[in-house]
């Protein structure tokens, strides 16, 4: 028994690990194919990127989201956000699903944000942690997190995000808390075209991880967009098709060491308005 | 909005709303001042020097070129520019000239036109007006830790026991008359301390009487020159402004800062003997704090000053007041035309012998005498587009001579350099300087220093400097000679209204100790480099953000390299001219003290801090204030820094076992 718990912790503890190039990763294709910057994706996926977007939101947009870890299934994630705009505030709910039967680590997340004015929103966010192990159990938690989203001017928008500010306990395991996330990023605008991104993270597990990447509307339909991350060196690319209401995504990243990954997602915006 | 400022500047400055657009202009001075000092001084002295230009602004029409140079942040470029415009043009009528003078930015129009006036605002003591104008400030704050360190619950029979309560208490009234008279009183208790052992510190100070320049009794400050023979008080060292390491300011202050041991206490008056000839004279004896010689066989030595003015227990308080320290000085002042020269004198005599361990051959050089002598000449001359500065300095004997002289030279109205050469004798010693330097006493260095200044765009600036320097004799865990450098470069982005931005990068190299436990040679270099992106906006006139990211790596030569991180997030919200409120969110976390990182902090009234964070954690702030009535504020803050990885923190009767410090602090001024 002793043993089977060192193991069950032991993969407990990998999926931390498997998490973190930056634990709580960027969601969706348009975040990953970014270099993994999720502050400045305005979209569905903002529920669980940037609460702080959800208010910038026009309508309410769905989005699924998959993606697949150096062809190895048991590492695949599934995810489903929604965000809800009304008038300033934007609301919005996340469901993360990673792992297999075996070893599952899940998050369902609400959060609310306030556009104070054009140039500036805030949000805040409320998240449950489920970890289950099979034969063994499951541990629980809840994080908090708040992220600031400011136009600093026409050419510049900055945010920083903060997840998990409190270092939350795991419930079922004695002295053993989760890290907090810092994010801080700048968008720079620079024509109605291209966008360049920069995003720096910090987990108090690994060291900074600076971010870059450049995001090109090519056509109203057609996106391209490219990034790069220094932590755990990785380049990655995307592309996005939009028809009416329906935007496909694909990213792919290539760690240097340990592969591919793909991401693919698919995101519907209905059409009412704010 | 000018009118209306002119406006009330003539009103005595003091209706609500020059209150509100002060307290902004002296928070963006002084974190320009602070945010590069790592020294956590006591900045009252800085906000003092402010304050008496934004409310006591100086004709520009018949201000000298040294007399505008010491307003905060004016180069010798902008104020030559000034007085050119005047000769040219005739006397200013209204501030708005000032917008036509190519050299001055909007951004520093704006904070000039605090400190500045065209009008003459002499007014006699036969007027009925006179007291009327008169200006009060009463302050009384108060702070406290909530987790107590171990010192409190100490056994009373143990000399390190915390003999007071955990609350720190300070009072602060000034009043100014006019720009004649001042009075002043200062008390603080610091948290531990029982209330008898607080410090009480006062001046009056009558100013421009006749002759009479400036005259105080009771606690004050006084430096000549560069600092170097005499200047006692607040100095700042190399920072990205590049005016900084030059000393504008000159004569005898009045002291308002809570630090126990480094002031004067007596007397000083600044004579004006001609219109170009200045006399002053200063007298001052007081105790300070020190730890008295062990060693038997001698009498009335002391092994160290000390100057915590902690006095919490036993311990502490039997090192206060041990030295009786007297210190009586003479400066004189000659301008002509451009060139300003002065000489200085100064001796200071102690009632107890220095005491040098033979162990610490570093300080084979430091003063053993109870008598030290300091004689300079310090110059200061415009041409051009040019000021020529510096300073000679020895104690009575010659050996010991002293020397730091640089010159200031603008290019072109878009690029200042400031080059400088400094000669600290290793013998030279003294008891207050404060002249530019790499080390905080100004003895044993040699070194070069220039800094540049350059607009190459609209907006955009780059300050850069590098200094180079070397250590000839001994110094504290260097056990050969050794040299250093600094460099630095800042890329900043202005456009204040909006944003502004500042990339920076600084690199430190010295050689120390290849260990702590024995000397050791060859020394080895310590490099610490510092990465830091700052954004500033302005959102609406409610809300205004602030970001930093910094990083830190510290590398000892053939050994391992340790980071440090910082990332913080502030909003202000400033929702009418009644409440304002200043939040912050801080993660850092470092691999050891070298790898410290530092950030300024917004804090009440009159208290300035930039500490040092090291380990991992979070820090949260939140501060407000409300205006409750036309006189009066209250200022509330609430700080919280939690570690993840220590499970005490401090140590000795300072340990606090927790990984949490909260304080607490609360505020109430009245200005009248």
């Amino acid at each position: 028994m002793k043993t089977s718990k060192r193991y069950y912790i032991f993969l407990f503890l990998l999926i931390f690990k498997l998490n973190a190039q930056s634990y709580y990763p960027a969601i969706g294709s348009a975040a990953n194919g970014l270099g993994g910057i999720g502050l400045f994706s305005q979209n569905a996926f903002s529920a669980a990127n940037n609460i702080a977007l959800t208010a910038l939101e026009k309508s309410t947009t769905v989005g699924f989201a998959i993606n697949n870890r150096f062809f190895i299934s048991d590492l695949n994630q599934n995810n489903f956000c929604l965000v809800v705009p009304f008038k300033k505030m934007g609301y919005g709910f996340k469901f993360l699903s990673f792992g297999n039967n075996v070893l599952k680590d899940q998050m369902m997340g609400v959060n609310v944000s306030h556009a104070l004015n054009p140039k500036i929103s805030f949000g805040a966010g409320f998240n449950y942690h489920l970890y289950s192990i099979k034969n063994y159990g499951e541990f629980q938690s809840q994080t908090f997190e708040f992220s600031v989203y400011a136009k600093n001017s026409s050419k510049i928008h900055t945010s920083f995000m903060v997840f998990n500010p409190f270092s939350s306990k795991i419930k079922e395991i004695k002295d053993e808390r989760l890290n907090p996330t810092v994010r801080f990023g700048l968008k720079y605008l620079l024509n109605s075209k291209i966008n360049l991104v920069s995003e720096v993270e910090k987990n108090a597990t690994y060291k900074p991880n600076l971010k870059l990447g450049l995001d090109y509307q090519y056509s109203e339909k057609f996106q391209l967009r490219c990034g790069v991350s220094t932590l755990e060196p990785s380049v990655s690319f995307g592309f996005g098709f939009k028809h009416k209401s329906i935007k496909v995504e694909t990213a792919h990243v290539a760690h240097t060491k340990l592969g591919f990954s793909h991401h693919l997602n698919l995101i519907f915006q209905f059409s009412s308005k704010k | 909005m000018n009118n209306i400022l002119l406006l009330a500047c003539f009103f005595n400055f003091l209706n609500l709303f020059s209150q509100s657009i002060k307290t902004e202009q002296y928070k963006f001075l002084i974190e320009k001042y602070i945010e590069n000092d790592e020294s956590n001084a006591d900045y009252t002295d800085l906000f003092d020097q402010i304050d008496y230009y934004f409310n006591h602004p100086i004709n520009i029409n018949n201000s000298t070129i040294d007399e505008l140079v010491k307003l905060p942040l004016m180069s010798p470029q902008k104020a030559n520019a000034i007085i050119k415009h005047i000769q040219i043009f005739g006397a200013m009528k209204s501030l708005l000239e000032l917008q036509v003078i190519e050299e001055l930015e909007q951004e520093y129009i704006e904070l000039l036109k605090n400190m500045v006036t065209v009008k003459n605002f002499s007014i006699s003591i036969k007027d009925k007006s006179f007291w009327k104008s008169s200006q009060h400030e009463f302050i009384l704050q108060s702070n406290r830790k909530l987790e107590k360190p171990e010192g409190y619950s100490l056994p009373d029979s143990n000399k390190n026991k915390f003999l007071g309560n955990p609350f720190q208490y300070s009072m602060r009234y000034r009043t100014n008359v006019n720009q004649y008279l001042s009075f002043g009183i200062s008390s603080e208790k610091d948290d531990g301390e029982l209330i008898k052992n607080g410090f009480v510190s006062a001046f009056v100070q009558l100013k421009k009487i006749g002759r009479i320049k400036s005259l105080i009794l009771g606690d004050f400050q006084a430096a000549f020159g560069q600092g170097l023979t005499f200047g006692s008080g607040l100095a700042f060292g190399k920072s990205p402004n590049i005016l900084g390491t030059i000393r504008f300011q000159n004569g005898i202050r009045a002291s308002r800062s809570f630090n126990e041991n480094e002031f004067l206490r007596g007397f000083g008056t600044q004579l004006g003997l001609t219109k170009n000839l200045d006399l002053t004279l200063f007298y001052s004896s007081n105790k300070v704090d020190g730890t008295l010689s062990q060693d038997t066989t001698i009498q009335d030595g002391f092994s160290s000053l000390i100057n915590t003015g902690n006095y919490r227990n036993n311990n502490e308080i039997e090192k206060k007041d041990q030295i009786k320290r007297t210190i009586m000085g003479i400066n004189i002042d000659y301008q002509f035309k451009n060139l300003k020269i002065g000489f200085t004198s100064v001796q200071t005599i102690l009632d107890k012998s220095p005491i040098i361990k033979t162990k610490d051959i570093y300080k084979n050089f430091h003063n053993q005498s109870r008598f030290t002598e300091n004689h300079g000449f310090n110059y200061k001359y415009y041409f051009k587009n040019m000021v020529f500065y510096g300073e000679f300095s020895s104690n009575s004997n010659i050996n010991s001579l002293s020397h730091t002289n640089g010159v200031l030279i603008s290019l072109d109205k878009n690029l200042e350099i400031n080059a400088s050469h400094r000669n600290f004798n290793k013998r030279y010693n003294s008891t207050f300087t404060n002249a530019f330097g790499e080390n905080s006493e100004n003895r044993n260095e040699k070194a070069y220093y220039i800094g540049a200044s350059l607009v190459p765009l609209n907006h955009f600036k780059i300050n850069a400097y590098a200094d180079f320097y070397q250590f000839e004799w001994l110094k504290y865990l260097v056990d050969a000679p050794s040299m250093g450098k600094d460099l630095m470069v800042e890329i900043q982005f202005q456009k204040r209204k909006q944003y502004n931005w500042y990339f920076r990068y600084r690199q430190e190299t010295k050689s120390r100790n290849g260990t702590i436990e024995a000397a050791s040679v060859p020394l080895i270099d310590h490099k610490r480099e510092i990465y830091r992106f700052h954004i500033d906006t302005k959102i609406s006139e409610t809300f205004s953000l602030r970001n930093r990211i910094e990083l830190t790596q510290y590398n000892i030569q053939n050994g391992k390299t340790s980071t440090g991180f910082l990332m913080f997030q502030d909003v202000n919200v400033q929702l009418n001219n009644k409440f304002k409120l200043v939040a912050r969110y801080q993660y850092f976390d470092t691999d050891d003290f070298n790898s410290r990182v530092y950030a300024f902090e917004n804090d009440v009234l009159y208290t300035f801090s930039v500490p040092a964070f090291q380990n991992r954690g979070t820090r949260f702030y939140i501060m407000s204030k409300f205006k409750l009535n036309k006189f009066s504020s209250l200022w509330l803050r609430y700080s919280t820094t939690s570690y993840e990885n220590v499970e005490s923190i401090g140590n000795s009767s300072d340990k606090i076992n927790s990984s949490k410090i909260r304080t607490i602090s609360i505020q109430l001024s009245c200005q009248l």
